[in-house]
């Protein structure tokens, strides 16, 4: 480029200005006519609801990694044979009955309901349940969900290629499923129950490897849930219609799940944009001053905790990690941080299974001299590590930082990405890590999978790498016993070991607010915000 | 101009095969695996660690660097820049999805701030160090400071909670939106994104507009009986927008590439979202596909800045 001397010309002034001004309206035209939808307003209407998804969904397949905003969208469109009750019990959805367990643990028979449909009018059978099983079960689906069936018969054939499918899931007539196990697996229907049942018309006839990439899960095209699939906006709104072949009358005609930030799902509730959305216990006090807007609160089955890195010499004496518990205000952080809306845990284990009076109080004195007695090095720093982003926890990180100080534990806090999280458990390399999540309360055995000592990352979710063989030994008894009642008295004795051996440093279990405007009816509150499939009574659901 | 033209799109092919080689390096070097992020501890032992496993081979991601980066290019020469990780859908869908609604929003608050700071810009500079001049720098100054997600939640605070006059967020209201409820969605979010950029670009037409306004060929306009506007618009204004071409043609790939915080806080379906998310799940297709999409802006609206720059300046020409 040159300058070249000269007076200013007048040519292309106009075609300039024109050329930029022509191509700004024509995007903008062309984009604002990009939507071919056109309907009625969602805001507010007469039988649509406008739900809250806390994150965007990627994929609503059963087969993909546990995703929560995916099961949120999945509890609608898919049914499961039995679901969580509000106090985390199996409950039967499209299942005739709770689940049969042999004596010796190693069978279990389901029945479904007769008459079952798909919302495209074929019958839904235990063809559907045996084909859903046969894909959970085979890794070469994409299936990340196939461990929780090794304990059934031809698993490994099945995961090794050596079968096409599962010999121990069978289809004795349409309504019902057997499941024959290598073992005793008591604890297989809490496992595999709730899983979201696949049309086999529409799916069985494709290649089982890569099943999982199918375009049926990004928009499936039938539904066995209350409600059907529409579309999916790309970031915008997930629409849902009413199935009307779903077992039962649903008087919500649409829904539509909206991904976006808590503030302004916030804000939506008091505009009535929005007519239910799971809230934050910071955004509470907001949202009990908006009109027309009710809170209700559940108990939720995960709990935040603190994982304590036992591959370190530092922390494999009983006597740190219990200092520790002893050195937080976890009632304190359950009233300041949460505004009083969780629980102070002591253990992994669900509700009344949890040892009665064996919490660990607030007492420094005693965290002090515990350390004192274990040799605690006060001068080795101690990193703390989170993925920040949740109010409570990037609070309760600082609180707790300045209480470990003050008995002797040197924390230093790092925020990390997921990624990096992973990879410090991978590697060991952690000392402390601050999550939460998980549900230990449908299946009270899945615990295993957080403290079992085979269960070290990555094999299992065994971060902190503890290990009690005791505990693990109880575990796997209760896994041959069918009695409910001795599985509780197993699991009871299992959380008093867990209780005493301290392997993480619990903190709380959040309780799980849901807000909605009361043109909505029926609506009960699940403690899981994801839902995990089969909570819900859309049934029941009414909007005025 | 034509062979100036020529020679700097082939010039640019380079450039771009470059940039692709150096993105492609650069996410695969920043810490972190996508596949082990999409699964959560606890499911490990239900089937996790096999999926992980599975997957990494299945996406190529086990093979060597180079490996991949020539499996990529291949396709990328027949049009095909993979597939997301976590969408599971072609990355030219992917990004294409996301166009349209930048497009509408940076389009209108691009427009909206060109004619709000050229009008501003005038008014300030003709009216020199009066209050008009002095409150146009009060705005350019809170256009620059106040960040556009306080803006994005006292918008929404007023507009949507309060006065309930336009929607709190997203691009249309669900399932419905013709082209006024469009319009609506568009209008908060449009004039932030208006105000912000209109700031600098309001400094740019003042200063320039001074300059030209002292320069000889000005008085002899006026000596010339020229009236005060004919002198101001047709000949001082003209030459005072050449730098205003230079902000503006480096301004449209960083419109073009999203508004994040914007975006974020009104749900709008845009470029800087996917981004954001893409980066988050170290969704590799998406990330390269969106840095190249960038790359392929910034080359252009360069090309473009100068070809502009010969069109209403006639002492330039292009060689």
């Amino acid at each position: 480029m040159t300058i070249r001397s000269g007076r200013p010309g007048g040519i292309g002034r106009r075609g300039v200005a024109l050329a930029l001004g022509g191509a700004l309206a024509a995007g903008a035209l062309a984009a604002c006519s990009s939507d071919p939808t056109q309907g009625a307003s969602g805001g507010g209407s007469a039988g649509v609801l406008n739900m809250y998804l806390y994150q965007k969904p990627k994929t609503f397949s059963p087969l993909a990694p546990n995703n929560g905003p995916d099961l949120l969208v999945m509890s609608f469109i898919f049914d499961s044979l039995y679901g969580s009750d509000a106090a985390y019990a199996l409950r039967p959805r499209m299942a005739a009955a709770p689940p049969q367990v042999a004596g010796d643990a190693k069978s279990v028979t389901f029945t479904l309901k007769p008459g079952l449909k798909w919302s495209d009018g074929q019958p839904l059978t235990a063809k559907d349940v045996v084909f859903t099983y046969n894909a959970l079960a085979n890794p070469a689906t994409g299936s990340a969900q196939s461990g929780k069936f090794a304990a059934v018969v031809g698993a490994k054939d099945l995961a090794d290629g050596k079968a096409d499918s599962l010999k121990g899931v069978t289809a004795p007539d349409d309504t019902t499923v057997k499941i024959t196990t290598s073992g005793p697996a008591a604890g297989l229907p809490g496992l595999i129950g709730n899983f979201p049942i696949l049309p086999e018309h529409v799916l069985g006839k494709l290649p089982a490897k890569g099943l999982g990439d199918n375009a049926f899960f990004t928009k499936p095209t039938v539904a066995s849930g209350a409600f059907t699939f529409v579309q999916y906006k790309t970031d915008q709104y997930v629409e849902l219609a009413a199935n009307p072949a779903y077992r039962q009358p649903v008087s919500v005609k649409k829904v539509f799940l909206k991904p976006v930030t808590s503030d302004v799902a916030t804000a939506q509730l008091g505009t009535g944009e929005m007519d239910l959305a799971q809230v934050s216990p910071t955004d509470l006090a907001a949202v009990r001053k908006l009109k027309g807007v009710k809170v209700v609160t559940a108990k939720s089955p995960g709990f935040n905790r603190i994982a304590i890195n036992q591959s370190q010499g530092r922390f494999k004496d009983v006597r740190v990690r219990q200092a520790l518990l002893h050195a937080v205000d976890r009632k304190g952080l359950v009233d300041k941080v949460l505004g009083g809306a969780g629980t102070v845990v002591d253990s992994s284990f669900y509700g009344d299974l949890a040892p009665a009076g064996a919490g660990y109080a607030y007492d420094p004195a005693k965290a002090k001299s515990l350390l004192t007695a274990a040799g605690w090095d006060a001068a080795k720093p101690v990193t703390l590590s989170w993925v920040p982003g949740q109010r409570d926890r990037d609070t309760a990180a600082t609180v707790i930082q300045s209480q470990l100080k003050a008995v002797g534990v040197n924390v230093e806090l790092k925020q990390v990405q997921v990624d990096e999280l992973l990879s410090s458990y991978e590697k060991k390399s952690f000392d402390l890590a601050l999550f939460g999540g998980g549900n230990y309360a449908t299946e009270p055995s899945t615990v295993a999978a957080i403290d079992a000592c085979d269960q070290g990352y990555p094999t299992g979710g065994n971060v902190g790498h503890f290990c009690a063989p005791e505990l693990d030994e109880l575990l796997a008894k209760a896994a041959t016993v069918s009695d409910p009642a001795e599985r509780r008295s197993l699991f009871q004795q299992a959380a008093k070991v867990e209780n005493a051996k301290a392997p993480y440093l619990w903190l709380y279990n959040p309780d799980t607010i849901w807000a909605y405007r009361t043109r909505l009816s029926g609506f009960e509150p699940a403690g899981i915000p994801t839902n995990e499939i089969g909570f819900w009574d859309f049934a029941n659901w009414k909007l005025g | 101009m034509a062979a100036y033209v020529i020679r700097r799109v082939l010039a640019n092919v380079l450039v771009f095969l470059l940039i692709s080689v150096g993105i492609f390096v650069l996410v695969r070097l920043a810490p972190g695996d996508p596949v082990r992020m999409m699964v959560d501890p606890e499911q490990m032992r239900g089937g996790g660690a096999a999926f992980i496993e599975a997957k990494r081979h299945e996406l190529g991601l086990d093979r060597p660097i180079f490996v991949q980066y020539g499996h990529w290019l291949s396709g990328a020469l027949h049009g095909d820049l993979g597939y997301s990780y976590v969408g599971h859908r072609p990355v030219g869908a992917v990004l294409g999805e996301r166009v349209g609604p930048t497009l509408q929003l940076m389009g209108a608050a691009l427009a909206v701030a060109l004619v709000v700071s050229v009008a501003l810009g005038v008014a300030a500079a003709v009216r020199r160090n009066t209050a008009v001049d002095y409150g146009a720098t009060v705005l350019g100054l809170a256009a620059v400071s106040v960040p556009p997600f306080f803006l994005g939640i006292v918008g929404i605070y007023v507009f949507s909670l309060q006065l309930g006059v336009l929607p709190s967020a997203g691009m249309t209201t669900p399932g419905g939106g013709g082209l006024v409820d469009q319009l609506r969605h568009l209008v908060l979010p449009g004039l932030i994104l208006a105000f912000v950029t209109a700031g600098p670009f309001t400094r740019y037409v003042r200063g320039g507009l001074v300059d030209e306004l002292g320069a000889e060929y000005v008085r002899t306009a006026e000596a010339k009986g020229a009236s005060p506007a004919r002198v101001v618009l047709r000949h001082a204004l003209r030459n005072s927008l050449i730098p205003l071409i230079t902000v503006v043609m480096y301004q449209i790939p960083q419109m073009l590439a999203g508004a994040v915080v914007i975006e974020q806080v009104f749900a709008w379906p845009g470029m800087g979202q996917l981004a954001v998310s893409s980066i988050g799940q170290h969704d590799y297709p998406v990330i390269v596909g969106f840095a190249l999409y960038v790359a392929v802006l910034v080359l252009v609206c360069n090309l473009v800045a100068d070809v502009l720059y010969a069109a209403v300046d006639p002492r330039v020409s292009l060689r």
